[in-house]
């Protein structure tokens, strides 16, 4: 049996693997039709795989670790490319694989007809390994092959469309600063390294009471780098936005469902280093609570229907930071799930709003669509309520049990910026719904003759998505700090900092966490559907505020003159060193040479020359004169023989004497 | 055949560009063959030596040796170690890519082969040879062929052409045109990158020649000299002597490599070159200084290299933070790949200077995963060169559209340049930084900023040349499609791949070259090689008594940064 759970899990990656060899290499042999079945197909088996492991896992309670070849091994670097699969990668697997699977389907509509069609699941699929291996691995070198994988396939999905040059900036961008976190992830894998010898996670976190509580704050701290920028937290989330360039279906799986939680999955796998550390885990709540809360502002004003769930995305992603941060691990976890859900529910409905208005995203020209596209209206308003956190659905009992930790541990602070997050995040999403599907239509002409409901196939992964998204809060997480998740990731996370909640005490807060979504929504209803005239007042009125939140309080400028032209300048004035100082030199060398040339020329043609001059002038005088003997005439050369011949003798006898 | 391994990789290029004398520039594709062919067979045994080396029994293997002259203690003398084997196996893949990169040269195609040929021939050469004679001489032979190769197939400047063009040559008389006019043309590009690196060369030459007279051994034989030559007890000139040759050996042949600020005449010199000669320029001939230093400096003067290896940890960082802000800002494709390639050899001597058996391993890794993610990035400037005639960045575009296959291949060879784990740069970064912070944390910080910075430039190139929409101007432009274009990167990218993903061997090999270089250096033994039987015993021991887990290997580093502290003080 076991041997059979650890073909499977090996089996997991590897079939997505094997659709992005065969959509590689010979996808544009063959038909879309083949293309898009290998890759949606791939996912589905792993998404089969993952069901069976999840059941041995739920009901055995045990990990399994699978060695799958020796990597690095010798003297005293030794790496295994090895999975975990524990409750906590099972709890990943699955909202990879499924949602993963739900988001493929969907993607073989959207993407209909689209140039590059058999890349774009190419990319997919790779991504959909890479992000496997991330929440799979045994250790921190397969984890961070996972995570610069899906780096790299979210750098490729959002240049998808490579002639846009926003598209590529932004896919640029998402890259680099992710990069600017990985340089803080690599320098926890050393810090690790050199403190255990070891990159294991068993073996690491056996060992972890060894450590210093300086070092055990350092190597947080750099995890938290790492974790900042892949989920794009503050100050590192300006690319999510922008990501938003690229296909709907990338940014419902990649930049809402799955790859921006890496950085929640790295925290709580090492919770275990987190919790020596109460600074490092001070800084995870402070990050996560300030994002909750500043994104969501950025997001009541933005006009972009994706954007505004971008920043929703960040907000959200916030609250999950906020739970690690004081201890609600599986708080966190359950609102990864639960996010998931709704998140690649509205990301995937508002996909099908854009597909319906022929590529149309400003929530500014839409309006009255509820009529016209009732199924994408219908799903889209229950995506809405699970995110502003109403119950019965998923977003309000994982977002109320985060905050109702906050409170019970006496995080009075972060609990009011979570809730003042809450009545945002309510507003802004009811703002969405009612700008997008109620009130007049403001689509042009052309628009609104074309708009359609989107296929079933589209459609049918929404019902999915919509499903879970009502019920998945109740099965996963209730009763509040006593459902089902909690039990089933107690062997990983541990059962979390005890507090003294009183019965009383939860249904109280539940019930403020009701009335604040309320207010949100009412807010909306007021200034959207009631009485839209006050809300351009309102714009009026804080013209100033209103353009701070519209342009993001300047951050990317900010960064832009803070850190890009600097590094350019620098750049610039290190090339004029190299040009002007370090060739000056080399050329002033080569000038020295030239001068030592001309220097010895000077010698050459005064001195030796001159001295070879002296004797070839005396050469020339002698020959001048000898030149008189060579007369012509016979009776010379007869006088001259003979003296030779006589002079030869003499010589001779002289020489023959001594 | 097996012995004859290494003549046959050094001779095969030679014999090839002997036949090809012999053959008119008429018969191209007999040209083409002949020196495809060499290539051939010296890549294929240079595969046998690579696989065929034992790691377990380490040492130098395939060892040839012909007197040449008894009385000086003169031979052709040729083995490879660990750190030699894969040197060898990247310059024979890069020669073979290279050929097929210049397939469609049509310009004195036959002289530009022989010379090709040659400049291989003579990297090899130094990488199998065991005498410093024939050392240093294949060393100044490399340099030679560059000289032609650029000054006859390469190409000038944007900035030159913009000069020579009948607007720019209104000009002519302008003080900027006389200043800058030399300095942007592929024959100064030549002349600098000669005269250079014989300058240096003659420095380590010097150094060469006083390890020879003072050993008074009379041999160049490295071997013999790194067991007897005992430098320090010169009675003349004390313990001084040893580091003066240290610092011309290691300035000499560090010109080359290029370490900061010796690297002038690099990104001129790639950026002239005709691209097969860029890739073996950037990939194999830069690491001629990393291994003649190796072989020289480390192996027969391993105590003055303890003492003096800092220098290299502090020129390191000066070589990566530099060249990546220059690349970053360069606008000429070959410029930033160039700078690129300067900055990158920074990390080989951050490993090197450290002195472990980890991080000096990471080095040569490092250079065999350099050459080949810069030649591919080389042959693909190279293919956008050939189809729009321009390296400026900011005029071209969108060429994605055009070229899928080499833009395609482009992002892995960025990746492969940034260290992407699946590639072999991983494995031999991670090797490098891991290896080196306990004794340079500073350096490897910056080290890490530089991979950043890297990703920055290569970045902005890339969307510079694939993305955004395209120039008509290059609409005429073609993507790689046939089998002979296509080899070569795809040859590259298999290996960087595939070394990334099963790096055992080639780390098995490297370490067998390694690990005695580093004891002799620091005089501590390394930890045996754990097979599966130890360290099922090492894990039994931890589960046992997990509070005494001591920590079982990290002895070794601590001896090793011990020793070399001791060394310096």
């Amino acid at each position: 049996m076991s041997d059979t759970i650890d073909l499977l899990i090996k089996l997991i990656p590897l079939f997505p693997l094997m659709a992005v060899v065969a959509n590689g290499v010979f996808g544009h042999r063959y038909s879309h039709e083949l293309a898009h079945r290998l890759a949606w197909g791939s996912v589905g088996l792993s998404f089969l795989c993952t069901l069976v492991v999840f059941a041995d896992v739920l009901r055995t309670g045990a990990s399994h670790e699978v060695v799958v070849y020796r990597w690095i091994f010798g003297g005293e670097l030794t790496i295994n490319f090895a999975y975990l699969v524990d409750s906590l990668t099972c709890a990943w697997l699955l909202v990879v694989t499924g949602v993963g699977f739900l988001i493929h389907v969907y993607s073989v509509g959207y993407m209909h007809g689209e140039e590059g069609f058999t890349r774009f699941f190419t990319y997919m699929n790779l991504f959909m390994v890479s992000m496997l291996l991330l929440v799979m691995g045994n250790n921190y070198l397969v984890l961070f092959i996972g995570w610069e994988g899906v780096g790299l396939c979210s750098y490729l999905l959002i240049g998808y469309y490579y002639d846009k040059v926003s598209a590529a900036k932004a896919a640029s961008k998402a890259f680099v600063v992710n990069r600017i976190g990985d340089a803080g992830f690599l320098l926890a894998i050393f810090l690790v390294f050199v403190n255990f010898r070891t990159l294991d996670y068993t073996k690491v976190f056996a060992q972890v009471g060894q450590l210093s509580p300086e070092m055990a704050t350092a190597i947080a701290l750099c995890l938290l780098v790492g974790a900042v920028g892949k989920s794009a937290q503050l100050p590192l989330h300006t690319w999510l936005p922008d990501a938003m360039e690229g296909p709907t279906p990338v940014s419902a799986l990649i930049h809402a469902a799955t790859m921006v939680t890496a950085g929640v999955y790295m925290i709580v796998r090492n919770h275990v280093i987190f919790d020596l550390s109460p600074f490092a885990m001070a800084v995870v709540a402070v990050v996560g609570g300030g994002t909750a809360l500043f994104a969501a502002t950025i997001g009541l004003v933005q006009t972009d229907i994706k954007r505004v769930l971008a920043y929703s995305t960040v907000s959200q992603l916030g609250y999950m930071f906020l739970g690690c941060g004081i201890g609600a691990y599986t708080a966190s976890v359950f609102h990864v799930m639960t996010h998931a859900f709704f998140k690649a529910l509205l990301f995937l409905s508002a996909g099908s709003v854009i597909h319906a208005l022929s590529g149309e995203q400003d929530i500014q020209k839409m309006g009255g669509l509820s009529k016209r596209i009732p199924w994408t209206h219908r799903l889209f308003l229950i995506g809405t309520i699970a995110i502003a956190g109403l119950p019965p659905l998923a977003g309000f009992w994982s977002k109320d049990e985060i905050m109702a930790h906050a409170f019970n541990t006496h995080h009075y602070l972060l609990y009011s910026l979570a809730a003042a997050g809450a009545l945002m995040t309510s507003f802004y999403m009811f703002r969405l719904t009612y700008l997008t599907f109620y009130g007049s239509s403001r689509m042009d002409h052309h628009t609104e003759e074309h708009v359609h409901e989107s296929p079933m196939v589209m459609i049918a992964p929404l019902m999915v998505l919509a499903f879970l998204s009502g019920v998945g809060g109740l099965v996963l997480g209730f009763p509040p700090e006593q459902g089902w998740l909690h039990g089933f990731l107690a062997p990983v996370v541990g059962t979390g900092v005890e507090h003294e909640a009183t019965g009383g005490m939860t249904i109280l807060l539940m019930g403020v966490a009701i009335v604040i979504a309320l207010m949100g929504w009412g807010l909306a209803h007021f200034l959207y559907a009631v009485s839209p005239v006050t809300a351009d007042g309102w714009v009026e009125k804080f013209s100033g505020l209103y353009r701070l939140l519209l342009n993001k309080y300047y951050i990317d400028e900010v960064y832009d003159l803070l850190v890009v032209e600097p590094l350019k300048r620098l750049g610039m004035i290190l090339d004029w060193f190299d040009r002007t100082i370090i060739d000056g030199v080399v050329r002033g060398v080569g000038h020295l040479a030239d001068w030592g040339a001309s220097g010895s020329t000077w010698v050459e043609k005064y001195i030796v020359y001159a001295g070879l001059n002296v004797i070839g002038y005396g050469n020339h005088l002698a020959a001048r004169e000898g030149r008189k003997m060579q007369s012509g005439m016979v009776h010379h050369y007869a006088a001259i023989i003979v003296a030779g011949l006589f002079l030869l003798a003499l010589v001779v006898q002289l020489v023959v004497q001594m | 055949m097996g012995e004859y391994a290494l003549l046959y990789i050094l001779f095969a290029p030679f014999v090839g560009a002997l036949g090809l004398i012999f053959v008119s520039n008429r018969q191209p594709t007999l040209v083409r063959g002949i020196a495809a062919s060499a290539a051939f067979v010296s890549l294929v045994a240079s595969l046998y030596i690579f696989y065929g080396y034992d790691p377990v029994q380490g040492g130098f293997q395939f060892v040839q040796k012909f007197a040449w002259s008894k009385e000086l203690g003169i031979a052709l003398y040729l083995g490879v170690d660990g750190i030699g084997t894969p040197l060898v196996l990247a310059s024979s893949i890069l020669l073979f890519a290279g050929i097929f990169v210049s397939w469609h040269i049509k310009d004195r195609a036959k002289e530009f082969y022989i010379w090709l040929l040659i400049l291989a021939a003579a990297t090899i050469g130094v990488f199998m040879s065991l005498d410093l004679f024939f050392l240093y001489f294949f060393y100044e032979m490399s340099v030679i062929p560059m000289y032609l190769l650029l000054g006859m197939w390469g190409s000038h400047t944007k900035k030159y052409l913009e000069m020579t063009d009948p607007e720019g040559l209104k000009q002519r008389d302008s003080v900027g045109f006389i200043f800058n006019f030399g300095s942007n043309s592929k024959e100064y590009a030549a002349m600098k990158l000669v005269l250079f690196l014989s300058a240096f060369a003659v420095a380590a030459l010097m150094g060469i020649l006083l390890i020879y007279k003072f050993s008074g051994l009379n041999t160049f034989d490295i071997l013999v000299l790194r067991e007897q030559a005992n430098l320090m007890n010169i009675p003349v000139l004390g313990t001084t002597l040893d580091k003066i040759i240290w610092i011309l050996v290691f300035f000499g042949f560090a010109s080359i490599a290029p370490i900061w600020p010796l690297h002038s005449w690099s990104p001129v010199g790639h950026a002239a070159a005709p691209a097969a000669t860029s890739m073996l320029h950037a990939g194999v001939l830069m690491k001629l200084g990393h291994f003649s230093i190796i072989r020289v400096a480390f192996e027969i003067l391993p105590e003055t290299t303890r003492e003096l290896m800092p220098i290299a940890a502090v020129l390191c960082m000066f070589s990566i933070i530099y060249g990546g802000f220059v690349a970053f800002y360069a606008k000429d494709t070959k410029y930033v790949i160039g700078y690129s390639s300067s900055s990158h050899m920074g990390y080989v001597f951050l490993g090197m200077a450290a002195l472990n058996y980890i991080s000096l391993s990471g080095a040569v890794i490092y250079m065999f995963a350099h050459a080949m993610a810069t030649g591919m990035l080389f042959a693909m400037a190279g293919w956008v060169y050939d189809q729009t005639h321009t390296r400026d960045i900011p005029s071209l575009g969108g060429l994605s559209n055009k070229m899928p296959f080499i833009s395609g291949c482009f992002i892995v060879g960025c990746m492969a340049s940034i260290g992407m784990p699946g590639t072999v740069n991983f494995v031999a970064e991670i090797m490098i930084v891991v290896g080196s912070w306990n004794k340079y944390p500073l350096q490897v910080i910056v080290a890490m900023l530089g991979i950043v910075l890297t990703l920055a430039y290569l970045f902005k190139m890339m969307r510079g040349l694939f993305y955004g929409p395209m120039n008509q101007k290059y609409s005429h432009a073609h993507d790689a499609v046939g089998t002979v274009d296509r080899l070569p990167l795809l040859m590259m990218i298999t290996i960087s791949i595939g070394f990334g993903i099963f790096p055992m061997h080639l780390y098995e090999v490297v370490r067998s070259g390694v690990d005695p270089l580093i004891a002799r250096i620091t005089q501590v033994v390394p930890v045996a090689k754990s097979d599966e039987g130890s360290r099922s015993v090492k894990a039994a021991a931890e589960i046992t008594q997990p509070p005494a887990i001591p920590m079982v290997s990290h002895k070794p580093i601590a001896q090793v940064s011990e020793a070399s502290r001791g060394g310096q003080e």
